[in-house]
């Protein structure tokens, strides 16, 4: 009854002994890649909020150049559509390599003293080609521009709209003073 | 005699077993022991300059103000953090992105 007991003892307790060493490697391992996704989604929020801050500026530096280059310093939808178009996607591409894209617009409407922008961005980053993390999420950027050329030169104003921060400010007197009324 | 002696000697297929399992564990821990710590420091380094980043960002201080370098450091744990600004200047095209580094070593 008793042949091979204390072979059977040894060889199970090695096997217990492998089976645990595998289960706290195998659960390290797991905690490790955990600790990876969750400060991986930190980041890319970090990064989603960083870009809709420069993307706020860059909608105020693309109305006031659309204006400075329209030849007779005047407000465009059109103009300031297309730089708004043009500007966005770029300045994202030189920011962490191109981590945060503009996966829907922008689109640009309203009058000089209404401006809506809308635009979704979109930040993410891969781990190899078939897991991902990203956030996604519209924004809408709300401006006022104004501009005096009767100096001789093209002066502008704007004024975000969402914050009352008056971002570009040349213009320090007259009818068209849109950050000191 | 030899009848009594079965089975009290456990078989030596068994003890190997048990040799090599202990030896691997035991080389598992050293693995552990030796790469935590290390990843540990990454770590640290990685979220003191992520944080520093975050509060930069929000504040408007740059690396130096926080306590933290602009430059990555020649320590043996390292890390940087990347926030970026905007300058609007009105002429004709866009503005680059202002590249703030939070950078920290240990």
């Amino acid at each position: 009854m008793r042949k091979g007991i204390y072979s059977g003892v040894i060889a199970l307790t090695a096997l217990v002994l492998a089976v645990a060493i595998i289960a706290t490697a195998g659960q390290r391992i797991a905690m490790q890649g955990d600790s990876i996704y969750g400060s991986s989604m930190m980041e890319v929020k970090m990064h989603w909020q960083n870009a809709r801050y420069v993307l706020d500026k860059a909608a105020s530096d693309a109305i006031a150049d659309s204006v400075f280059g329209s030849g007779n310093c005047t407000y465009s939808t059109g103009a300031a559509r297309t730089a708004v178009s043009t500007y966005f996607p770029q300045i994202l591409n030189e920011m962490w390599e191109g981590e945060c894209i503009v996966s829907a617009g922008p689109s640009l409407s309203g009058a000089s003293g209404n401006i809506t922008i809308n635009a979704t961005i979109k930040c993410g980053k891969d781990f190899g080609a078939e897991s991902s993390v990203f956030y996604e999420k519209q924004v809408t950027f709300k401006k006022a521009v104004s501009s005096d050329s009767s100096g001789g030169s093209c002066l502008i104003d704007i004024e975000d709209m969402q914050s009352g921060v008056c971002e570009v400010d040349e213009i320090l007197s007259g009818p068209n003073n849109l950050c000191s009324q | 005699m030899e009848s009594v002696r079965k089975g009290f000697i456990f078989s030596l297929d068994a003890a190997l077993a048990l040799i090599v399992v202990i030896m691997v564990g035991g080389l598992l821990v050293m693995y552990f022991q030796v790469a935590e710590p290390k990843a540990g420091a990454y770590a640290a380094s990685d979220r003191i300059a992520e944080d520093a980043a975050v509060v930069g960002f929000y504040l408007g201080k740059d690396a130096g103000q926080m306590g933290l370098s602009g430059t990555l450091p020649s320590d043996e744990f390292a890390s940087c953090s990347v926030v970026y600004g905007y300058e609007i200047r009105v002429n004709s095209t866009w503005s680059s992105p202002i590249e703030k580094k939070y950078c920290k070593g240990m």
